[in-house]
């Protein structure tokens, strides 16, 4: 009966334009109080645990690196080089934006900062190149999208906190996903434009555009190589992140050094002055991001603290397997309801919500809890392409002033891509599985 | 209106600079750990404990300015029963999230209280920890207080940005851009 209420409750809520925090609260709140034993101080208790995790550090100091990188030139400079790489190749500079989506994705870790990165470079220079609108503008989006499953991902961060897996070994499973949708979109770019190519080869820009960006290209390789090294835990490569964009855009990118051994200290003042700026706004931005998530993380960390407490996941795996048989039709219902879910929330807020039950049903089928992450996340990833919650698609449209059909024209070739893709990710576990040991 | 609208104002520049505060020493104890190790050969010790307690602040004040910003999620699918009454259904929203806050803040007060009374201490730093949870109770008090003038006042609400990732690295421009996009996004979706 106190199930039925609150499920009606919950619907109420829903109607009455609560937002998340408010029903996961509510719920949280009703099982402490009517299955907890009244116990409702526990649900603070837990979000104060929740809370008080290292490994939750990563979360803003990633994204702080991310929004300072994204003010800066390196999008610019990774798609010099991208351009100068795949010039004579058909498609080339659709490849080129995918390559930069990939690149950047690597050291933003997040999909919207990717998407208005590199798309407010690439998407006038394919139009002048003679690229059609909607594929520029699907291909734009889907490769923004390549932010939350290319380590660093603040997805796979949620992921790994709330089923307690290593953050490590999720980035790594994220890299062989990441490559394949790379390849996959790189593709069909070429095919679709097989008579857009540029000149030859040219080795002088090559050279220019790589020393050009050499800063940039470095970051991922710090990041991520001081990860998989062992020389830094993912919370510490975080903090090395922020202090490299810092690095590179003062030191390299606006000259710093030079101003600094050549005595222009006037110069010098100003760019302190100028990033001083950049990082009061960032951090400010940075913390509306986090305090947006955060409680939603705390709450539904408490929440799984009951449901694991009172064997809830245990119990829905024992009630679901009386209806599914299979591992097959597991994952089919599974990737329905998650394309579903992607429709109408946001990847982290559905990230919260579900972890605590599939990846225990997961297991129960036999699937390692790693592959089924990325498999979740992959899956999530389309709907950032997919209307009414579709994050990337809303940001195009204000962005790039395209209207809502050109989006949706654009992007569903991308979606029926990505869907291919997930496929392949749900049945080749060891794709995402071959680098862990 | 005005003197809500002034009191927002400078309750937003009082959240976002205890944010930065709070950030500054997190980023700075961690990135100050891994150059000490770098350098010293030892890292600082308790510096991951006390980042955590300025992502702490960071977190719960962030709640605050999520708010001043418009950049709770919520899900909008079923906007569309309650069209006809859009103000009541606002109003009602505003009121729900500053009720549920202000619960949240008396809850987080208990156990900040019974952490006093207990004499609870962190881990590591054996700094008391009731200081650190009433940033719970004041992040959540501060809400109810701004949600609250914005079931009032409707007009004080910020515009939700929808892309709240999107927004939050955008340019000024880009917002405003990614603003309009929303709105036509809405008609859109909604004809």
């Amino acid at each position: 009966m106190n199930g039925l209420l609150l499920a009606v409750i919950l619907i109420a809520l829903l109607i009455l334009r609560m937002n998340i925090i408010v029903i996961l609260g509510v719920a949280t709140f009703w099982a402490y109080y009517f299955w907890g034993g009244g116990e409702i101080m526990n649900v603070v208790y837990d979000m104060w645990d929740a809370s008080n995790r290292e490994v939750l550090l990563s979360i803003p100091l990633y994204i702080l690196a991310g929004s300072i990188m994204s003010q800066g030139s390196i999008a610019e400079r990774l798609i010099l080089l991208m351009r100068a790489l795949t010039k004579p190749i058909p498609g080339g500079l659709a490849i080129a934006g995918l390559l930069s989506c990939g690149v950047f994705a690597a050291i933003s870790g997040s999909s919207a900062v990717t998407l208005l990165a590199v798309g407010s470079i690439m998407y006038p220079a394919l139009i002048q190149e003679g690229y059609s609108r909607p594929f520029a503008i699907g291909m734009l989006c889907a490769g923004g999208t390549l932010g939350i499953i290319i380590p660093p991902s603040i997805p796979l961060i949620l992921y790994g906190v709330m089923t307690q897996k290593s953050i490590a070994d999720l980035f790594l499973a994220g890299t062989g996903p990441a490559a394949l949708l790379l390849i996959v979109l790189s593709l069909y770019a070429m095919t679709v434009n097989w008579s857009k190519r540029g000149d030859l080869w040219d080795g002088a820009e090559i050279w220019r555009s790589f020393t050009g960006a050499i800063f940039a290209l470095m970051t991922p390789v710090v990041i991520l190589g001081g990860i998989y090294s062992g020389y830094f835990t993912p919370t510490e490569s975080a903090a090395v992140a922020v202090l490299t964009a810092l690095g590179v855009e003062i030191f390299a990118h606006k000259h710093g050094v030079r101003n600094l051994v050549t005595g222009r200290f006037a110069e010098l003042g100003g760019t302190f002055k100028e990033s001083g700026v950049l990082v009061w706004r960032v951090v400010g931005e940075t913390s509306t991001l986090l305090g947006s998530l955060f409680p939603i993380l705390a709450i539904a960390l408490s929440l799984n603290v009951f449901m694991t407490y009172e064997q809830v996941p245990g119990r829905i795996v024992e009630f679901m397997t009386t209806f599914i048989d299979s591992k097959l039709l597991f994952l089919l219902m599974t990737n329905l309801l998650l394309l579903a879910v992607g429709l109408f929330l946001d990847i982290g807020a559905a990230i919260l919500i579900l972890s605590p039950l599939l990846p225990p049903m997961a297991a129960d089928y036999g699937m390692d809890t790693i592959h089924f992450g990325i498999m979740m996340i992959v899956n999530l990833e389309i709907g950032y392409l997919t209307p009414p919650m579709g994050l990337n698609i809303i940001i195009a449209m204000g962005a790039f002033r395209e209207d809502f059909l050109t989006i949706v024209k654009g992007v569903i070739p991308f979606i029926l891509l990505m869907i291919f893709c997930l496929i392949i990710v749900m049945f080749v576990p060891q794709l995402s599985l071959f680098l862990i040991d | 209106m005005r003197a809500a609208k002034a009191f927002l104002r400078y309750l937003g520049i009082f959240e976002q600079t205890l944010c930065f505060l709070a950030f500054l020493v997190m980023a700075y104890v961690l990135i100050r750990d891994v150059l000490q190790r770098e350098i010293t050969g030892s890292g600082w010790f308790g510096a991951p404990q006390y980042g955590v307690i300025g992502m702490i602040i960071v977190a719960y004040m962030g709640v605050a300015l999520a708010s001043a910003n418009g950049t709770h999620f919520r899900p909008k699918f079923a906007d569309g029963l309650l069209r006809r009454w859009d103000d009541t259904a606002n109003r009602i929203g505003e009121f729900g999230f500053a009720i549920f806050c202000a619960f949240m803040s008396y809850v987080a007060f208990q156990v900040a209280l019974e952490s006093f009374e207990l004499k609870d201490v962190a881990p590591v730093t054996r700094w008391p920890i009731w200081p650190v949870q009433g940033v719970i109770v004041l992040g959540f008090g501060l809400v109810a207080i701004r949600h609250t003038l914005y079931g009032i006042f409707l007009e004080l609400r910020p515009v939700p940005p929808e892309a709240v990732e999107g927004v939050e690295i955008a340019t000024d421009r880009e917002a405003a851009d990614i603003a309009d996009g929303v709105r036509d996004y809405e008609k859109e979706t909604r004809s």
